[in-house]
C-alpha cells in the first residue's frame, strides 16, 4: 500500500523540510546523509517528494499580489547576526567579570592573598607570603617563617621567623601572641612586626601599640622593639633594613657588611660567607634585592675591592 | 462529446491548480512577515541564503531556519486539506 503524504507522521515531514532547507543553502555535505535518510523508510521519500511538489508549485505565487509586492526587509535588531554577536560578547564579558570576582574573592583558592581559617601557614626560604586574616587584618610572613592562626584570626602563634601585621585602616585589632608557653595581648592599629628569633619580640612600625600579659602592660612607639618575655628591658630602635623586609629589598644605611650578609642569607639557599674579619666590619649603604645573593656579593666586592669566589659546594666566599 | 472531455479535463486541472495556488497563498499568510519575505526572496527572486543574510542582517544559519520554518508551514497547510 502506498501511503498518502497526509498519513505520514508530522516529524517525517519536518525532517524533510529541514533537509530541503539545508539543501537549498548549498550545503552539499548533507547529500550522503539525505540519501541514507531517504532510503531508510519509504515514507521519507514520499514526504520529500510531496515537499518538492509544494516547492515547485509555490513558484506560482508570482501570479498573485502577495508575490508581486514582495520586499525583503531588514530583520529586527535583536535577530540580526551583528547584534547577536555583540550580545554574546557582552554576555561573555559579564560572565568573565562575574567569574573573576568569584574566583579572586577573599577566601577563594585563586585569591592573590590567602584568607586564614584555622590553619598553619609557612613560607619557604626566599618567599615573602601575604595572608589575610578573617577580620581582614593582613599578615605578611617573612622568609622561612611559620604561623598558626585560629578560626577567627585573633590568635597567632608564630612558630618560626618573622611576620608583619597590618591592621585594616580605621580599626584597632587585638591579637594574642603565644611564645614560649606564655600568651601576650597586642592591641594596635597601623603596622607592627612580631619575631620569634633570636627572641620573641614585637616592633611597632606605624602607630603605637599596647603589649600586655597577665601582669603588665606597656606601650611601644613606632620604630621601637621590645622583647615580649622581658617587657622591662630597654627598648631597641630598629633600623630601616629591619623595617623594609616586606619589600624584598635590603635597605642598608651604613650597615656593617656582616649584618647585611646575615640579612641576605636568610632569603637564600646560596649562602654568602665572609672570610675576612676586616670586611665584616666595613659599613655599606644602598638597596639590594634580597633574593639575588650573587649580585649583592659582587656589589660588596666592587665597593671594598673584595674577591668573590663561588665554592663547588654552592656557597659564595667574600674576602679581601 | 468527443471534444468535451479534454475541455472538461483541462478545466478541472486548471481549477485544481487555481485552488492549490489559493491554498499556498493562504499558507504564506500564516507566516510571520519576515519569514514570508525571506521565502519569497529565495523562491521567486532566486536569492541565495548568503545574499538574503546580507540584506536582512541575519546569519546564514538564521536564514536557513526561517526557510525551514516556511517550508514546514507550507507543507502542513497544504496537507491539512488533503
Amino acid at each position: 500500500m502506498i501511503e498518502r503524504p497526509s498519513h505520514i507522521p508530522k516529524h517525517m515531514h519536518d525532517a524533510a523540510a529541514r533537509y530541503w532547507s539545508r539543501q537549498q543553502s548549498g550545503d552539499h555535505g548533507i547529500d550522503h546523509e539525505l540519501t541514507q535518510w531517504l532510503e531508510g523508510d519509504q515514507r521519507h521519500r514520499i514526504a520529500f517528494e510531496a515537499l518538492k511538489r509544494d516547492w515547485h508549485d509555490s513558484e506560482r505565487l508570482i501570479e498573485v499580489p502577495l508575490g508581486q509586492s514582495r520586499k525583503l526587509p531588514r530583520a529586527p535588531l535583536y535577530m540580526r547576526h551583528s547584534a547577536q554577536v555583540a550580545f554574546a560578547g557582552i554576555a561573555g564579558l559579564v560572565l568573565l567579570g562575574a567569574a573573576t570576582v568569584w574566583f579572586v574573592r577573599p577566601g577563594s583558592s585563586l585569591s592573590p592573598v590567602t584568607v586564614a581559617r584555622a590553619a598553619s601557614f609557612s613560607s619557604e626560604v626566599g618567599e615573602i607570603r601575604h595572608i589575610t586574616l578573617a577580620d581582614r587584618t593582613e599578615l605578611t610572613l617573612d622568609t622561612n617563617s611559620q604561623v598558626s592562626v585560629n578560626p577567627k584570626g585573633r590568635n597567632l602563634q608564630l612558630e618560626v621567623g618573622q611576620g608583619r601585621v597590618r591592621v585594616r585602616p580605621g580599626q584597632r585589632t587585638q591579637i594574642m601572641l603565644k611564645s614560649a608557653g606564655a600568651a601576650y595581648r597586642i592591641s594596635a592599629h597601623g603596622k607592627f612586626d612580631i619575631t620569634v628569633k633570636p627572641a620573641a619580640s614585637v616592633t611597632a612600625i606605624v602607630g603605637p601599640l599596647r603589649l600586655s600579659d597577665e601582669k603588665r602592660q606597656i606601650e611601644i612607639s613606632p620604630g621601637e622593639r621590645v622583647a615580649v618575655e622581658d617587657m622591662d628591658e630597654a627598648r631597641q630602635n630598629v633600623t630601616a633594613l629591619e623595617m623594609e623586609w616586606t619589600s624584598g629589598m635590603a635597605v642598608l644605611q651604613a650597615t656593617p657588611v656582616s649584618t647585611a650578609v646575615n640579612a641576605i642569607n636568610r632569603y637564600n639557599r646560596t649562602q654568602i660567607l665572609i672570610d675576612s674579619p676586616e670586611l665584616e666590619r666595613k659599613r655599606m649603604t644602598g638597596a639590594f634585592d634580597v633574593r639575588d645573593p650573587l649580585s649583592f656579593a659582587r656589589a660588596v666586592a666592587k665597593l671594598f675591592g673584595a674577591t668573590v669566589k663561588p665554592a663547588p659546594s654552592g656557597e659564595v666566599h667574600l674576602g679581601l | 462529446m468527443d471534444d468535451a472531455e479534454p475541455f472538461a479535463y483541462d478545466t478541472i486541472t486548471h481549477l485544481e491548480a487555481r485552488d492549490r495556488l489559493v491554498r499556498i497563498e493562504a499558507a504564506m499568510m500564516t507566516l510571520k512577515p519576515l519569514t514570508r519575505e525571506i521565502f519569497l526572496a529565495c523562491r521567486l527572486d532566486g536569492y541565495s541564503y548568503a545574499e538574503i543574510a546580507q540584506r536582512t542582517g541575519l546569519s546564514v544559519r538564521g536564514v536557513e531556519k526561517q526557510m525551514s520554518r516556511a517550508i514546514k508551514k507550507l507543507g502542513r497547510h497544504l496537507r491539512a486539506d488533503d
